[in-house]
């Protein structure tokens, strides 16, 4: 019994082993990749991130964007609010 | 933490004023419609406070304070990338594609979309997930609320040499016991005076006398050598202590118990109402420590200058993004690529128990505007939850257990009455974390499973009862399963496991679904389990190979974004290969389709 516990744990590690060599050679390429580029193009992409979803709010036609709230009647526009919710986070990845 | 008369009465009056408010939301409760999605009569303010105060565990409370003192303001980013932007697009896109179609999960939408398979596959993987993760929740709560209350039963160490109090304490059970220390016999009878041990370990070669066990007065005692400890040397001396006068299973009954029964009474409208309370309670207990803690600092500038003079240890606490090969735990490839673009997309879009408000929302302009309100709330979290970590480094730079971080600056600044509004928010966090579990859970099983496999015509009032049901079900599981969570460490890394390995499936079945007409059931279902068990394949070999497959322990975020893109290939590529879902059946579920 302990024979055939002790097969499959060797044959469950070559496995793995197998496995995780050839995720390993992508994987480490790309750790190099990453690990290459400068910390402020990092920052970079941060922020160009924030700045994309804030010009596609921008974008978005005003079907979307302005709601009728059904309680006062009044039209809503949400895209002040989403602008400037993304814009403060612009800002603190700009301070930090 | 040692809280006053004045504390404990704001403290008990929040948990009584908590329970009668949920109850008297409750009266109103006629149909099941109402129980899971508050009759759909949910204003945006309140899902948007819900929102943000459902994501901030108890855990997290203390815990994210406890790595900001450790890792600085790099925490911020989850909730500014990690939230905010999330957000945003799924106000925009995703939450109006939910909303319009009337479901009450996600797994139903998914089953509208797609075909039964995939909502009854996505029903199991979530049904099963979220009472399981209740318990932890739930046992983790309990650890924190013993920690702050200074309940846990103590364990004194007599012993002069350091090193030597640090083997004895890890090899016993560090979560369930305070040890407390001292370096001379004298020493150590004040402290089994002040502290009540229940057991005490003594280093013989601390002194001769240290063999005189009446000089303890009954309490038990164990002498012992350094080549004596090893791990099983703590668990075996712990049977002989005396039992504790509070055990941490009393702590999880109460809140199972004031959770369970506003939950059961008011269903997703007291979940929502009561967050809303424990929104205000939270963020004002938070931001008192903010101010209070700067201002007795003397100012802004003088608690940066403070924090920038520990050199090398914080020379990046005032950064927002870290190198790859960071010694923290959150380096910006991780934080940018796996929180960024996967888990947090998948938590604030995939997730049952978060999206479920919005779907209660009144209209459509509220279930939208909810999402957005959040994620200007969430701009705040950060400076109420993690500044106030970097403050108590500060304060104290060697405070040993990082967890303990709040707690100490709270003792150290805050004035009596101040500490009880703390404590409540704190009960606030734990409670609006386990209420939307316990609620999402019910009616997943009720909706998704029960009505769908074994009574489809009952009527409204029915499932109502079957949801009180199950609610009554789940709290129950959540007390048996917290209450033998004692290998907490292992179960919490269990919980996040699990998530990891269908957080990223889902989201891709989602985002396809939504925006791509030709994604196809079948191509959903293969997506879905081949992304679940790509992710159970990535888990196993990491832990098998011999060098483990990731760089980090716990490589939850890797996990879920490789799952993620494998599970988008293959939707993709089944989908290409699939029949195309009819016209009719697309409209009004996928993005600009009506």
């Amino acid at each position: 019994m302990i024979d055939i516990l002790t097969i499959i744990l060797s044959v469950s590690v070559s496995i793995a082993d197998t496995i995780s060599n050839l995720f390993r050679i992508p994987g480490q390429l790309m750790r190099e990749i990453l690990l290459s580029i400068d910390l402020h193009i990092a920052k970079s992409l941060f922020i160009i991130y924030f700045l994309s979803i804030t010009y596609w709010v921008y974008k978005l036609p005003k079907s979307e964007v302005i709601l009728n709230d059904k309680n006062s009647g009044k039209d809503i526009n949400l895209r002040p609010f989403a602008i400037s919710a993304m814009v403060l986070i612009v800002i603190i990845y700009l301070i930090f | 933490m040692v809280l006053g008369p004045i504390d404990y009465t704001i403290i008990i009056i929040y948990l009584v004023g908590t329970v009668v408010f949920g109850a008297y939301i409750g009266r109103k409760i006629k149909s099941g419609k109402d129980y899971f999605l508050a009759g759909r009569s949910l204003p945006w303010w309140a899902i948007g406070m819900s929102l943000v105060v459902s994501d901030i565990g108890a855990i997290d409370m203390v815990g994210i304070a406890g790595s900001a003192y450790l890792y600085g303001i790099v925490l911020g980013n989850y909730d500014w990338l990690g939230s905010v932007p999330v957000m945003i697009i799924a106000a925009f896109l995703f939450i109006p594609m939910f909303w319009k179609k009337k479901v009450s999960t996600i797994p139903e939408w998914l089953g509208a979309r797609y075909n039964s398979s995939v909502q009854t596959t996505s029903a199991l993987i979530w049904g099963i997930y979220m009472p399981i993760n209740l318990g932890i929740i739930l046992y983790a709560s309990a650890v924190m609320l013993n920690v702050l209350l200074d309940l846990n039963p103590k364990v004194l160490i007599l012993s002069d040499d350091k090193a030597v109090v640090e083997k004895v304490a890890h090899s016993t059970d560090k979560k369930k016991y305070d040890f407390i220390y001292a370096s001379s016999i004298d020493k150590g009878i004040q402290l089994s005076k002040d502290r009540n041990p229940i057991i005490i370990f003594i280093d013989k070669n601390l002194s001769a006398e240290s063999n005189n066990r009446n000089i303890f007065s009954g309490i038990p005692f164990v002498s012992f050598t350094e080549n004596e400890i090893s791990s099983s040397w703590g668990e075996m001396n712990m049977n002989r202590a005396r039992e504790p006068d509070w055990d941490i299973f009393y702590s999880i009954l109460i809140m199972g118990i004031v959770i369970g029964v506003y939950t059961f009474l008011g269903g997703l409208r007291a979940v929502v109402y009561t967050d809303v309370i424990q929104c205000v309670v939270m963020l004002g207990g938070s931001l008192f420590v903010l101010f209070f803690g700067i201002i007795k600092l003397g100012g802004v500038s003088e608690f940066v200058n403070i924090i920038t003079s520990m050199g090398e240890r914080t020379k990046d606490h005032f950064s927002l993004v870290l190198p790859v090969d960071t010694k923290t735990p959150h380096p910006w490839s991780g934080i940018l690529f796996g929180l960024g673009f996967v888990l947090a997309n998948a938590y604030w879009i995939g997730n049952q128990s978060i999206v479920q408000r919005a779907l209660g929302a009144r209209s459509m302009a509220d279930a939208k505007a909810s999402y957005i309100f959040g994620a200007l709330l969430k701009i705040l979290i950060p400076f109420a939850m993690v500044v106030p970590g970097i403050i108590a480094l500060a304060y104290n730079p060697n405070i040993a257990d990082a967890d303990k971080a709040m707690a100490t600056l709270i003792k150290e600044i805050m004035p009596t009455g101040l500490i009880g509004i703390f404590f409540a928010a704190f009960l606030a966090g734990l409670m609006s974390s386990v209420d939307s579990f316990l609620n999402s859970a019910a009616t997943v099983w009720t909706t998704d499973i029960y009505k769908k496999y074994f009574r489809p015509k009952g009527d409204d009032a029915h499932y109502l009862v079957v949801g009180r049901v199950f609610t009554i079900i789940f709290i129950l599981v959540a007390i048996y399963v917290a209450q033998f969570a004692t290998g907490f460490e292992s179960l919490y890394d269990l919980a996040q496991t699990l998530l990891s390995f269908f957080q990223g499936p889902s989201l891709a079945i989602i985002i396809l679904g939504v925006l791509w007409k030709r994604a196809t059931g079948t191509g959903a279902l293969v997506g879905l389990i081949g992304g679940v068990s790509f992710s159970a394949l990535l888990m196993w070999v990491h832990s098998n190979a011999t060098i483990p497959l990731f760089q980090v322990s716990e490589p939850f975020l890797y996990v879920a974004l490789w799952s993620f893109i494998l599970s988008i290939m293959l939707t993709v590529i089944v989908s290409l290969y699939t029949k195309q879902e009819p016209e009719e059946k697309l409209r009004g579920m996928v993005y600009r389709y009506d």
